[in-house]
């Protein structure tokens, strides 16, 4: 069973909504006969539902600057909400309430959105909206036909107009467009037996076991933290392959996810491989981050694996639902990058507090003489604290920033896959920014001369049709209005594939590695078991 | 004649070995198999070190051109040599998770 996410509660939002809608009748006579008595329903629960819209609103991961969309909607729900009236709340009203309640929950720990993910921000921002401007536009149906009696002084047609308009003017993103990331936002239980709270129990004890006090952390636990997060990028790599295989994502998209993600677990392999047996800190690593890892590998093992191999597609999609898997793919992957940002300060504040030590013999000699102190601590096998400046050191932090830089990359990869059919501009994201990027994609793309295949699939992307690089036309409409952008046609690529062309590239510089076609596991093996002593 | 701390010195250095060997083999490993081994051998090193282990450096760095699988199998060799009545308790879980790690890194 998997947890009820962010995108659930807003999908069952809207349906609550449309229900509202549809209790409205269509001729005037019948909506007369019960408007008196549904429109008090509604408006006993709209404080409620104007509190907790407040509450998911100013939950959204949006910067205080894109925030400021709401400047006019704020106080007219803070005005609605302020308004209480007496009688029972209609029943899809306050679970319209209790949803919005809970969204704003699940997002209360999320971080501010910048870039990429503003987009993905805005289209969850956009749903809540919508959520609320139909029942708005319910009630005030209801409101319009009833008597005096129940809307006393019209202030509340009055204040439902204004949250309706300001509702409708910030949704900004079309409801075809309004998945993303944050969609997969839930609460996970630790305990949990599914792969989601597998991840979810290793995560938590991960992030205790890198962040403990300066210095203190064991390299034992951290160089697990290495392995384990290839170890999620790769499975990862698996499950997004499969999708891809099985259609239930597109395969383009796929592969270039593939990509980054084995990236990702290649620079997470030479993290772990940073830490030779001759470095070290601390004791052993705390129980219970091993335990979890444990967890993590023989969960993982047991839904991706077959025998020494990878299991087939078909297989695993029998063993975990595809659109689970990549649910839990993209949970992993915003985990790892936290965690990935939790190692590489760890091993910073290791290597930069000289809490780690060496060998004495392993210490390389970085000036004409070797202190009398070295070569005695040399002579009985000593060890020695390890100077910031040793290679040794050097190479624990050069490979922690690598492998935490491909994990954004790859984070960022995975959050296409739950973005849906291709969208068309990127809406949301501001028109200077757009700007900036295209023209920084079209610079890059000339220097660096990529195959004349992708050169000319993204010729056009993110330009409104006709207007290639140097663009004066559409960039001199976006200088006079910020929302030039949005009223174009959509005749461009969709900001996913455009962001995977930019990230494509980027992988591939920063790996040096070229990018493989897509290939599916072998063919499964017999699992061999170790003896039972 | 060597003493039980050697042994054990021994066959931790033997897997700490295998695990750096792992992880360099495993920017090859199609199969994904290496990096799930890779994770069990830190497990071992741990269990070696709650039973009294100590690592050598100098043990570590005589791998040379053995394979992971030999190298486990020199660790439980060592481990091996370890009189019964003198195996320090905790070292039986460290047995059987190296058994179990030999057999899942032997080659097919």
């Amino acid at each position: 069973m998997s947890p009820a996410t962010a995108g659930q509660l807003l999908d069952d939002l809207q349906r609550q909504a449309w229900d509202l809608a549809a209790a409205l009748p269509e001729r005037r006579y019948e909506r007369r006969e019960t408007a008196s008595q549904t429109a008090t329903g509604h408006l006993a629960g709209w404080p409620r539902l104007a509190l907790m819209g407040l509450h998911a609103l100013r939950a959204v991961p949006l910067s205080p600057g894109v925030q400021h969309h709401l400047a006019l909607l704020t106080p007219a729900l803070e005005r609605v909400a302020g308004r209480p009236v007496k009688g029972i709340a209609d029943p899809r009203v306050a679970r319209m309430a209790d949803l919005l309640g809970a969204v704003g929950d699940l997002l209360h720990d999320e971080q501010a959105a910048f870039g990429p993910d503003e987009r993905d921000a805005l289209a969850l921002r956009a749903k809540i909206l919508a959520g609320i401007e139909t029942a708005g536009r319910s009630t005030l149906g209801f409101l319009e036909q009833a008597p005096k009696s129940v809307d006393m002084t019209s202030r509340w047609r009055a204040e439902l107009g204004k949250v309706i308009d300001e509702a409708h003017r910030s949704m900004r993103i079309p409801p075809s467009e309004r998945q993303g990331r944050y969609d997969d936002v839930a609460a996970v239980e630790l305990g949990s037996p599914t792969l989601a709270g597998v991840i979810a129990r290793w995560k938590t004890t991960t992030a205790a076991a890198l962040t403990p006090e300066a210095g203190a952390a064991s390299s034992r636990g951290v160089q697990m933290a290495a392995v384990d997060l290839r170890l999620l990028a790769l499975s990862s790599a698996v499950l997004v392959r499969g999708a891809g295989h099985l259609g239930v994502i597109d395969q383009g998209i796929g592969t270039a996810t593939v990509v980054a993600l084995e990236a990702a677990s290649e620079g997470w392999r030479k993290a772990a491989a940073s830490w030779p047996p001759h470095i070290r800190s601390g004791g052993r690593a705390s129980e219970d981050q091993v335990t979890a890892s444990m967890g993590l590998r023989e969960s993982l093992n047991a839904l991706l694996r077959d025998g020494d191999n990878w299991a087939t597609p078909e297989d695993i999609a029998a063993r975990l639902t595809p659109s689970t898997a990549l649910a839990d793919v993209r949970r992993g992957a915003t985990a790892a990058e936290r965690l990935g940002n939790a190692y590489q300060s760890c091993v910073s504040s290791l290597v930069y507090s000289e809490a780690l030590t060496i060998a004495a013999r392993a210490v390389q000699r970085t000036e004409a003489a070797q202190p009398t102190e070295l070569l005695a601590a040399v002579q009985h096998g000593h060890w020695v604290p390890l100077s910031a400046g040793q290679p040794a050191a050097t190479n624990l932090t050069t490979a922690a920033a690598a492998a935490v830089e491909l994990t954004r990359d790859a984070r960022l990869a995975v959050d296409v896959t739950s973005r849906g059919p291709a969208h068309q501009l990127a809406i949301g994201e501001t028109a200077p920014s757009a700007l900036k990027r295209v023209t920084a994609r079209v610079r890059a793309r000339v220097a660096a001369k990529p195959e004349p295949s992708i050169q000319s699939e993204r010729e056009t992307e993110n330009l409104p049709q006709g207007h290639l690089p140097g663009f004066t036309r559409p960039a001199a409409e976006i200088a006079r209005d910020e929302t030039a952008l949005e009223k174009l046609p959509a005749r461009g690529r969709s900001p996913a594939q455009v962001d995977l062309g930019d990230l494509r590239a980027r992988v591939s510089s920063l790996t040096e590695r070229p990018t493989s076609p897509a290939t599916l596991p072998a063919q499964p093996k017999v699992q061999r078991r170790g003896p039972q002593l | 004649m060597t003493t039980t701390e050697q042994l054990l010195e021994q066959a931790l250095g033997h897997v700490a070995a295998a695990t750096q060997a792992m992880l360099e083999l495993a920017e090859n490993d199609v199969t994904g198999q290496l990096i799930f081994t890779t994770r069990q051998c830190l497990d071992v090193q741990t269990l070696l070190e709650d039973a009294g282990a100590v690592i050598d450096i100098d043990l570590v760095d005589q791998g040379g051109t053995s394979t992971p699988h030999e190298l486990l199998q020199l660790a439980a060799a060592a481990l091996d040599a370890i009189p019964a009545d003198e195996r320090p308790v905790l070292l039986a879980p460290a047995r059987a998770e190296l058994q179990s790690t030999i057999a899942a890194s032997s080659p097919v």
